[in-house]
């Protein structure tokens, strides 16, 4: 069995390396990557990839390297997918736009769904009976190509709730307790399903008897009447208490509101039992309920106030309501009547089928019948007395123009009718029902001339409803609650006017300076006169502006910011003396402008940096931040303050510096304290500093924050330090005061590190470090924050095993981000100090301890090379104690880790750490350890290798391979001075115990027995150089080679005709031996003998193996 | 002519912060056809921006790539050559030439790659190549603190392969350039 | 059994000298016996006395009247249709005049089937109404923009109220267009505007002079703002009027009367009339 270990290593690889011919090429010389051209084609023809299964030593059954890639790609691909993770999700999302939706007043928002589509229709009864009437099943009767009447109940609802949801309403104070129960009653009952279909009923109307609509026609003018009846007993001397009044008030309006609901489904009933006269009836009925429910309202004598200011409050809360369900009755009754002269162009009489009517067409196109019943409608509707009726009639059958005009001629239509019904609408002197109907004209005029080119009719709604609302608003008289509530709904309808008007500017001027002229002149009509100085607008104008700067183009906004701010912020000046109820009103609306103009300049402040957009010129930013901010902390109110605030400050972050944003954030901080420590009662002076008297709203702590997510975040981006927002002192006061309960701060934090350590950014610049050690505080509590939370839920946790929840991981991700964002400098030692503070601090946490253990040998490594370059021998005592204390970190926490993989990864990397920094004995230890951790991980699944292996083949593979690993780092390591040289080399193969696996460590042994090791450790002593020439060393290595080299023979040979992996591994074997040593010819034959088993296998490594036998033989 | 290109032990974030930046300013996307990586790219963040550099990329199994299954091995056949891929801390001793001729033989390849060594080597063996690209980052390996970042790229013509090596020396990347060729 | 009368044109609109078609139609169940069936068209003048003149009798005029037996006497079996034609020409010295119905003056027009039985029953009959017009006229009259200024009203000599109609001379198929104007006025409950007609009859059991309200739209309700334009636009009902008529036994006129409710002092509401006559014809449309 002789054999010979000296083989021509060093030989070999000169040998080797010197037939490799390399040419230096200058900066000058072609090279691939330097010509910008896009070569290599990823789908060239030639590439085949080809899987070999050829990876582990020992046998696999299963895991083909395929699936392997396949899972690669896929598992990636599924990683990016699931990437939808929000660093700001957790917040109220986006910016203070978001918040419109509360800051809605009412009506008016409400028929927005409507524009440009149609209203709300009746039901499929109609056409089942009109099919029936005409002999015809239901599907013939389908006469609507392009014309979809959809139930679009869900947008009714929606706009019923929140014409009724009022805010200001339930808010009031002047409402009693149980008024204002009563009042969120109502609005919960009236929360019904209106009823989807009404079914015909057979046997058809007509005859003596009342219909039930006609009923409840009646009914309600009875009501009408006897309500009136009643406000003129109440006149003199109230026989019932004033509490009983208004619940009676309350259970009459409920009632009201009731009975329209129903009158709408007998709209539909009657219609499709002709009853024309009827439907139009009941139309007529609901226009003058509208103008008569408010009619007792007097709204310029208040010396004459014979009603109870809670009865007049709650007509007028309930009007929108009405409203709204008279809408739905004018607007079915529009569409009805469509439809039916629709169908007289259509159809005959007799239901025969004349010719269909296109979407577009032209009067001549329409028959004669269809025309006539046309211009009979509108006769009818225009012999109506009331003014009132017929401004709302007309507005809602105003489509049927179109029969006699032509479907295209939009701007007659608008001309002729539209134009008109605003200017009757003057006529209208109350101002509520004025308002109201010009919302509806204006809503219906939007809806049916979505293509026209003139909107004049607008202006003139526009400026008349502007009138109006300022006209109440200044007289004196309105300085009350009643007042309040007045111009509350008026300005609902002016908001929903002056938005129209601002989008049709919007989609349809064409040029942007006529754009501009028509903002310009409605800005002029809003803010015109009436302040108590020149140049002063009225406070009421804020109301409308608000609406007003709703919808701009950001170019208009910007170009007159100053003008704006300045006109926004002086208008309530005066009124700074005199608290009146409206004055509470007029702030809110004032903060609301404030928002609304921050929200633009913040958006052209950040959008700047990518396009090119107008901005606003330095000084003219500091104007507008000035005089905002000087109006703006005077706030009492905190919600105001922080409306403006959140939208500022995107603005403030990007336009100005630091001394501004410590301004910003300290004004933050001083009202939130303020609000916090308020207390209600003023006289309780003896304020306890320390306990907060009241509480933060939900929203109050999302506005807040946003806005510091935003200053995070604007950090990050722009700067990549986070320590200049540490410097302000009010930051972390502010954190403390907002988020007072756990969940808040835990939500802060997770949001927070998610926004700012989620993406690792690879380029260096961009990411973000954090030096300053109060921002590394900082963040380090928010992570264990976030940490402690996530270990006490249970349902996420931080076990790794079976992929911990989505929570846990990123949020182990963001830890793991933010430790390798921590800089120190050249600060070994602190850093060192850090990293067990988080290993201590994240005990729970997996992914973090991996990474605190990298970090460490890092350290260490990093050491070396800069402190010692390179060379162990260079260490001073105070480096080497800070490489000792990494070493001593890494083998202190890899033993907790769980699982096998990575850690006896880590401990060789840590072993070759030390040995690097000339630790011998740490390394020795160290992959002593980790030696004993494989054999234990081997003991513990029971079983020898091959069990092992089909078992948890990943697990055992990996075993296997950082034993050949070590057997590598072997050959660095000098031997144990007591131990002997050897002493690892025993140690690694007592821990491979399967026999064919130990021929793989063949080669270390050989190697040893070279005269120079193929690599070194500086500074290190191998064992090249301590046992040169030993004979005892040398005996032993040959004792142990000849072993292995016997035992994998014999075993091998014993095994006899094997198929498959076996072949492998014996090929590997014969190579092994080959390759490390030099053969007796026993051996030589012997080796022969266990090739030919496998010479039907054949293939490239077979016949090198047989060539270098061959040679070797010779 | 395809481009092929071979790098490796890149060890983001753990042993460096990153590759360095006269690397990634000439390795931009779409110059070359194939990546072959030798492994321990550590995070998915680095195989993302490989993936930049190219979508087609092989990539075989490390000492620190725990989360990915990548394959221990790998052949891929380019023009007439084939290419062995082995992260190589398998190999005894590390970077050893009869060893990796010992897998060179069981992969039977005409070009093995490998890595681990952290140091830039080639060996022409029995009319084979070896070749070790080093690592791309100079991140300090299993005996040295710190190493020069280098990858290589290969040339590949039906049997014939031109290969230009990229070293970072003293902040300048210098390059130079050999010829291979397959006997029959 | 009954009777139905069907007319061919929807629109029922038919002008003198023009021939009226329709069809007569008998449900009936099973054979029927009768006498025959005739079917007549009628035109009426009404004039009618006041109501405070007591004593007096309605007097009615035959415009026209022409008949065509359809069906002699015999037997009807099962639903029978049977079309007719008449032809309208009024009587000697008659005019058809247009179908109106005001006050006390009304002029209608109507088709009657008549069908006789056998034996003591009555006869069946129904009948259809339609409506006469008198042809358009290519050119009206005057076409000047007529101003209005109120002043005066309830003793404030500072109140007016302006305004301008577009033409005394109107289509009646046309709306009466125009602008009002309260510059100043005492407080206002309400502005209508009120289409008023005249009826002179002339006949001399009953003579008289009726003057009535036509239609009514209310333009303005409650105290509008001062100098605010707010539109007047009325569109004209049908048969209440019709074109401006004289004629040897009665006339026919119209006036627009604006009528202002204000509140006076604080003993209720006053009311200030001022009157534009008007002229309305049936113009060619264009």
């Amino acid at each position: 069995m002789g054999w010979c270990h000296a083989r021509r290593y060093g030989e070999e690889r000169q040998e080797g390396e010197r037939r490799c011919e390399w040419t230096t090429l200058s900066s000058s010389d072609f090279d691939p990557l330097s010509v910008s051209q896009a070569c290599g084609d990823a789908s060239a023809d030639n590439v085949v990839v080809d899987e070999e299964k050829v990876s582990r030593t020992t046998t696999t059954t299963t895991a083909s390297d395929e699936e392997d890639e396949e899972k690669v790609g896929s598992a990636s691909a599924v990683e990016l997918e699931e990437e939808d993770f929000d660093p700001l999700s957790g917040g109220t999302g986006g910016s203070a736009s978001g918040g419109d939706a509360e800051r809605e007043s009412g009506a008016g928002r409400a028929a927005q769904a409507d524009l440009g589509g149609r209203g709300e229709d009746a039901l499929s009864g109609i056409d089942e009976g009109e099919a029936k009437k005409f002999g015809y099943g239901v599907g013939a009767a389908s006469y609507t190509p392009g014309y979809e009447r959809k139930m679009n109940w869900q947008d009714w609802r929606g706009r019923r709730n929140k014409m009724l949801n009022v805010r200001s309403f339930l808010n009031t104070d002047c409402l009693s307790k149980e008024d204002k129960e009563s009042l969120s009653v109502v609005t919960v009952n009236l929360n019904f399903q209106v009823a989807t279909t009404v079914a015909p009923k057979d046997g058809g109307g007509g005859g003596g008897e009342l219909s039930a609509s006609e009923q409840r026609l009646r009914a309600l003018e009875d009501a009408i009447e006897s309500r009136a009846r009643e406000r003129s007993r109440t006149v003199g001397g109230s026989q019932l208490s004033a509490a009983a009044i208004r619940k009676q008030a309350l259970s009459d309006q409920q009632e009201m509101v009731e009975r329209l609901r129903l009158l709408s489904n007998d709209l539909s009933t009657a219609w499709a039992k002709n009853q024309r006269v009827v439907a139009v009836k009941i139309a007529e009925k609901t226009a003058s309920l509208l103008e008569k429910q408010v009619q007792h309202i007097d709204f310029l004598n208040t010396g004459e106030s014979n009603l109870d200011d809670g009865l007049m409050i709650t007509s007028l809360v309930f009007y929108p309501a009405i409203y709204v369900f008279a809408c739905e009755i004018l607007d079915t009754l529009g569409d009805l009547v469509w439809d039916r002269i629709l169908r007289k162009c259509q159809y005959e009489d007799n239901g025969t089928f004349v010719r269909s009517l296109g979407r577009v067409f032209t009067h001549e196109s329409v028959r004669e019948e269809a025309s006539y019943t046309c211009r009979n409608w509108f006769l009818k509707i225009a012999g109506n007395k009331s003014l009132v009726g017929r401004i709302y009639l007309e507005a809602s059958v105003s489509r049927c123009h179109h029969f006699l005009i032509g479907s295209t001629h939009q701007e007659e239509l608008h001309d002729k009718v539209f134009l008109r019904l605003a200017k009757m609408c003057r006529g209208i002197a109350h101002p509520i029902t004025s308002s109201f109907a010009r919302m509806y004209v204006a809503r219906r005029g939007c809806a049916l001339l979505p293509d026209s080119s003139s909107f004049g009719f607008l202006d003139v709604l526009l400026s008349d409803v502007v009138q109006t609302f300022k006209g109440l608003a200044m007289s004196e008289v309105n300085n009350s609650p009643r007042g309040l509530h007045l111009l509350n709904i008026i300005e609902a309808c002016l908001a929903y006017i002056v938005e129209s008007q601002g989008k049709v500017l919007m989609a349809k001027t064409s040029s942007r300076e006529s754009k501009n002229n028509k903002l310009k002149q409605m800005l002029r009509l809003i803010t015109a006169g009436g302040g108590s100085q020149p140049g002063q607008m009225h406070p009421c104008s804020l109301c409308i502006l608000q609406h007003f700067l709703r919808h701009l183009p950001h170019d208009f906004v910007l170009e007159y910011a100053v003008q704006l701010t300045q006109v926004v912020g002086s208008a309530l000046e005066a009124e700074a003396p005199q608290e009146s109820v409206l004055t509470e009103h007029y702030v809110a609306a004032q903060s609301e402008c404030f928002a609304q103009l921050g929200v633009y300049l913040s958006s052209a402040s950040v959008s700047a940096k990518t396009q090119n957009v107008v901005q606003l010129r330095k000084d003219q930013q500091r104007q507008v931040l000035n005089m905002t901010w000087r109006v703006v902390l005077k706030y009492k109110s905190l919600d105001q303050f922080l409306q403006v605030a959140t939208t500022f400050a995107a603005f403030i972050t990007s336009s100005f510096g630091d001394r501004e944003i410590n301004v910003f954030l300290q004004s933050v901080h001083k009202h939130v304290h303020a609000f916090l420590h308020s207390a209600d009662d003023a006289e309780s002076q003896d304020v306890d500093q320390g306990v907060p008297k009241r509480v933060l709203s939900k929203q109050h702590v999302s506005q807040i924050r946003e806005t510091l997510l935003h200053l995070f975040g604007y950090y990050k981006e722009t700067l990549g330090d986070l320590s200049p927002l540490f410097a302000f002192p009010s930051l972390v006061h502010l954190i403390d005061l907002t988020f007072s309960s756990s969940t808040e701060k835990v939500d802060f934090a997770e949001t927070l590190l998610g926004l700012l350590f989620w993406q690792r950014a690879l380029n260096q610049e961009s990411s973000l470090s954090v030096t300053d050690p109060m921002a590394q505080q900082f963040c380090l509590d928010m992570c264990q924050l976030v940490s402690d939370a996530i270990a006490s839920d249970i349902n996420s946790s931080w076990t790794r095993s079976g992929g911990s929840s989505s929570r846990a991981r990123k949020a182990g991700r963001s830890i793991s981000t933010f430790i390798l964002c921590c800089d120190f400098g050249g600060n070994y030692e602190s850093h060192l100090g850090f990293l067990s503070t988080c290993r201590r601090v994240f005990h729970k946490v997996v992914e973090v301890q991996e990474l605190c253990i990298h970090l460490a040998c890092q350290i260490a490594a990093r050491i070396l090379h800069k402190s010692c370059g390179d060379d162990p021998q260079r260490h001073t005592g105070a480096t080497l104690d800070i490489a000792k204390a990494c070493i001593a970190f890494c083998h202190i926490t890899i033993p907790s880790l769980p699982g096998m993989n990575p850690k006896l990864g880590l401990m060789q990397q840590a072993a070759s750490v030390a040995l690097m920094n000339g630790l011998v004995s740490q390394a020795e230890s160290l992959l002593k350890a980790g030696v004993n951790m494989a054999q234990e991980a081997e003991a513990d699944q029971g079983g020898s290798g091959r069990e092992l292996m089909a078992r948890a083949p990943t697990q055992a593979s990996y075993c296997a391979n950082f034993l050949k690993s070590c057997a590598s780092l072997c050959l660095l390591l000098p031997g144990h001075p007591q131990k002997g040289p050897l002493y690892v080399v025993h140690g690694l193969e007592g821990a491979v115990t399967e026999s064919s696996d130990k021929i793989a460590l063949l080669p270390m042994v050989c190697a040893f027995a070279q005269e120079s090791l193929p690599y070194h450790c500086k500074g290190v002593d191998s064992n090249d150089v301590l046992y040169a020439g030993d004979e005892d060393f040398h005996r032993e290595l040959q004792e142990i080679g000849g072993k292995m080299i016997a035992e994998a023979v014999q075993g091998l040979l014993d095994r006899g005709t094997a198929v498959g992996a076996a072949d492998d591994a014996l090929l590997l074997a014969i190579d092994t031996i080959l390759s490390s040593c030099q053969c007796s010819a026993v051996l030589q034959n012997k080796l022969r003998t266990l090739l030919d088993k496998v010479e039907r296998r054949g293939g490239g490594q077979y016949k090198a193996i047989a060539r270098r036998l061959l040679t070797s033989g010779a | 002519m395809v481009l092929v290109l071979c790098l490796g032990d890149l060890h983001v974030p753990y042993r460096t912060s990153d590759l360095p930046q006269q690397f990634k300013d000439i390795l931009l996307p779409g110059k070359v056809g194939q990546i072959l990586c030798t492994g321990d790219i550590c995070t998915k963040e680095m195989y993302d921006y490989l993936k930049t550099i190219c979508t087609n990329i092989h990539v075989v199994k490390g000492q620190f790539d725990e989360d990915h299954a990548y394959p221990e091995t790998k052949v891929v056949k380019i023009g007439d050559l084939k290419f062995g891929l082995v992260h190589g801390h398998t190999v005894i001793p590390w970077g050893d030439i009869s060893s990796l001729g010992m897998v060179q033989r069981q992969m039977d390849v005409d070009v093995l790659i490998s890595g681990h060594t952290h140091e830039f080597r080639t060996y022409a063996y029995e009319d084979k190549l070896l070749v070790n690209p080093g690592s791309a980052t100079g991140a300090y390996s299993s005996k040295e603190a710190s190493t020069t970042p280098s990858f290589c790229l290969f040339d590949v013509d039906s049997t014939k392969a031109t290969i230009y090596t990229y070293k970072l020396k003293d902040g300048e990347v210098k390059k130079e350039k050999m010829f291979f060729e397959k006997r029959a | 059994m009954s009777l139905q009368v069907k007319l061919s044109r929807e629109s029922l609109v038919y002008y003198s000298g023009e021939t009226i078609q329709g069809q007569v139609t008998v449900l009936n169940q099973a054979n029927t016996a009768h006498a025959g069936l005739k079917v007549t068209v009628k035109g009426v003048l009404h004039l009618m006395p006041g109501k405070k003149e007591l004593g007096k009798v309605e007097q009615t005029f035959t415009l026209l009247r022409k008949s065509k037996q359809l069906l002699e006497a015999g037997k009807i079996v099962g639903n029978t249709e049977i079309d007719f034609s008449l032809q309208l020409i009024p009587e000697s010295g008659s005019e058809l005049y247009e179908t109106y119905h005001g006050q006390n003056v009304a002029v209608e027009y109507m088709v009657v089937a008549e069908l006789q039985r056998t034996g003591l029953k009555k006869p069946l009959w129904t009948t259809v109404d339609f409506i006469l017009e008198r042809p358009a006229i290519m050119e009206g009259k005057s076409n000047a923009v007529k101003t209005f200024e109120i002043g005066d009203i309830g003793g404030d000599l500072s109140s007016k109220i302006v305004g301008h109609v577009q033409t005394t001379s109107v289509d009646i198929r046309t709306p009466i267009e125009g602008e009002l104007e309260v510059v100043s006025a005492p407080p206002l409950e309400g502005i209508e505007l009120q289409v008023v007609r005249k009826e002179k009859i002339k006949i001399p059991e009953l003579v008289s002079e009726t003057t009535s309200e036509a239609q009514c739209c209310e333009l303005v309700v409650g105290d509008v703002q001062r100098n605010l334009s707010v539109p007047i636009y009325c569109m004209l009902q049908k048969f209440v009027v019709c074109p401006s008529l004289e004629t040897s036994k009665f006339d026919l006129s119209f006036l627009l009367r604006l009528k202002i409710v204000y509140k006076d002092g604080t003993a209720g509401t006053r009311e200030h009339y001022h009157d534009i006559p008007i002229e309305l014809q049936r113009l060619e449309r264009a």
